[in-house]
């Protein structure tokens, strides 16, 4: 009976440990700060989203602020390899006459930028949630995520302002 | 609360440099005139060699000014007034400047303009004024610029590119409109007295009277004495990198010809204005290493700033210097 008792006890810890290993990975087991990941996306008041997996957040601008604009026909863009600083402006997206400048959410360095922006500015226009987003930033601190909104918070300031 | 100046500075830089500053620094409403001397104004995404006729701007002495806001190249001289409505971004309006201008054009001057579905003012099918957006997150303006008695031969020259110059790019691309002066209309007009109805159409809209003082001169004309914030921004709108380096990406292409034959170039130029790739094409063909030699010397050659005929000079020399050992 105690033999029993003690396999099962030890398969169980064994099937929770290789659960563990194979669906997490191993550093965020070690060091929870790490590697972090948002499940939904997280809204500036300037407009701008962003969602993290493993510590890389990616950063677009609200189907609200794509709505505003009206037809992009430019995204100007910073280089990959820039340090920015949470609410700072990163570049400019520019729809009939006006240049709208767009804020990085957090700090981070950008790790990659959205080229196909380049030849189609108006995929904002069609899907500025998914294909139409900008850059891809590596978080400095992940803390200053929950500075910001959550999608139903953010709603809500949007239909404020419309209102007025 | 609501201010209104017109500045005593009649240089593009400053001026624009005194625009961004009351668009940062303040809180309130600011209804700004200026006036710059003969200069030709790209959007902040526009190819400069696309719009401008380069050659005719630096032989006639005119500016060229890359500015913040979005749109497609203007020409500026003292017969053009810029008017720049600068307001909170929850206030900003894009119609509610050439409402007023409207207004004040029809009422003070019987000027018949209307607005047009591009947001530009137009008198008799014929534009007068056009419109550009700048909406950062707290505050945003909209500028234009009302042809009064400009030098219209000068803004068509300056506004024709180059055709030596073949450029492929996605940069913004100006909308060519024909143009009007207000004067063809009425005759002679005074620009004070024109800032003088907008202000007093503006105020009246916002305000429920109208102040009694007249149009206040904002004092942005000497160097070094200036708010450092404005000297700073002056400086870096004036700057070879923010006109010539801050354009997008293109392609531009380039024939060279030989007596022995021709070479097509088409050089990738990134932002910065630097040439990060090459691609040449001959009918005569070109050896493997000379093929290699040319794509050494102008990758990373910065083609910052006016001379960019001289750097192709320098190429073009470099060439002939260097092809006859071909044979």
């Amino acid at each position: 009976m105690s033999l029993f008792w003690g396999s099962s006890l030890s398969m169980l810890r064994y099937t929770l440990c290789s659960k563990g290993w194979t669906l997490r990975h191993s550093s965020r087991l070690l060091n929870p700060c790490r590697n972090f990941s948002t499940d939904v996306r997280k809204y500036a008041a300037t407009h701008e989203w962003i969602k993290v997996e493993d510590d890389v957040g990616t950063v677009g601008i609200s189907k609200h602020a794509a709505e505003e604009l009206g037809e992009v026909v430019y995204v100007d863009l910073p280089e990959k390899g820039l340090d920015l600083e949470a609410k700072s402006t990163f570049g400019a997206v520019e729809s009939v006459k006006a240049a709208s400048d767009v804020y990085s959410p957090v700090s981070g360095q950008v790790l990659d930028i959205n080229s196909k922006l380049q030849e189609d500015p108006s995929l904002i226009n069609k899907d500025s949630l998914g294909e139409g987003w900008l850059i891809k930033l590596k978080i400095q601190n992940p803390k200053e995520l929950d500075q910001l909104m959550d999608e139903a918070a953010y709603l809500k300031t949007t239909q404020e302002k419309s209102s007025h | 609360m609501c201010l209104c100046y017109f500045t005593t500075s009649t240089n593009v830089f400053k001026n624009l440099a005194t625009e961004e500053f009351f668009l940062k620094y303040f809180e309130k409403n600011i209804l700004l005139f200026y006036c710059n001397t003969p200069s030709v104004v790209v959007g902040r995404n526009q190819n400069i060699l696309k719009e401008v006729n380069v050659e005719f701007c630096d032989s006639n002495g005119l500016h060229i000014a890359r500015r913040r806001s979005g749109g497609g190249c203007v020409y500026h001289d003292l017969g053009n007034v810029n008017v720049s409505l600068i307001t909170s971004r929850r206030q900003f309006n894009k119609t509610q400047l050439l409402e007023c201008i409207k207004n004040a054009l029809q009422r003070g001057f019987h000027i018949p303009v209307r607005v047009s579905e591009r947001n530009d003012l137009r008198l008799l099918d014929r534009k007068v004024a056009g419109s550009a957006y700048r909406i950062t997150a707290e505050r945003a303006y909209h500028h234009t610029t009302l042809l009064v008695h400009a030098d219209l031969w000068k803004l068509e020259e300056s506004l024709h590119h180059s055709e030596k110059l073949a450029i492929e790019t996605k940069a913004t691309q100006s909308i060519r409109s024909k143009v009007l002066n207000l004067t063809e209309y009425t005759g002679p007009l005074n620009i004070m007295d024109i800032c003088r109805a907008i202000r007093k159409e503006w105020y009246s809209q916002n305000l429920q009277v109208v102040p009694e003082e007249d149009v206040k001169l904002f004092d942005n004309e000497p160097t070094g004495q200036l708010f450092s914030e404005i000297e700073k921004e002056y400086k870096y709108l004036n700057s070879i990198q923010w006109i010539w380096g801050e354009g997008p990406a293109y392609n531009l292409r380039c024939h060279l010809f030989f007596r022995w034959g021709y070479i097509d170039m088409s050089l990738r130029v990134e932002k910065g204005n630097r040439i990060v790739g090459v691609e040449i094409h001959s009918a005569s063909g070109i050896p493997l290493h000379l093929r290699q030699i040319i794509t050494q010397a102008v990758i990373g050659l910065s083609c910052l700033g006016k001379n960019y005929g001289e750097q192709f000079q320098d190429i073009a020399t470099w060439f002939l210097r260097n092809l006859p050992t071909l044979s």
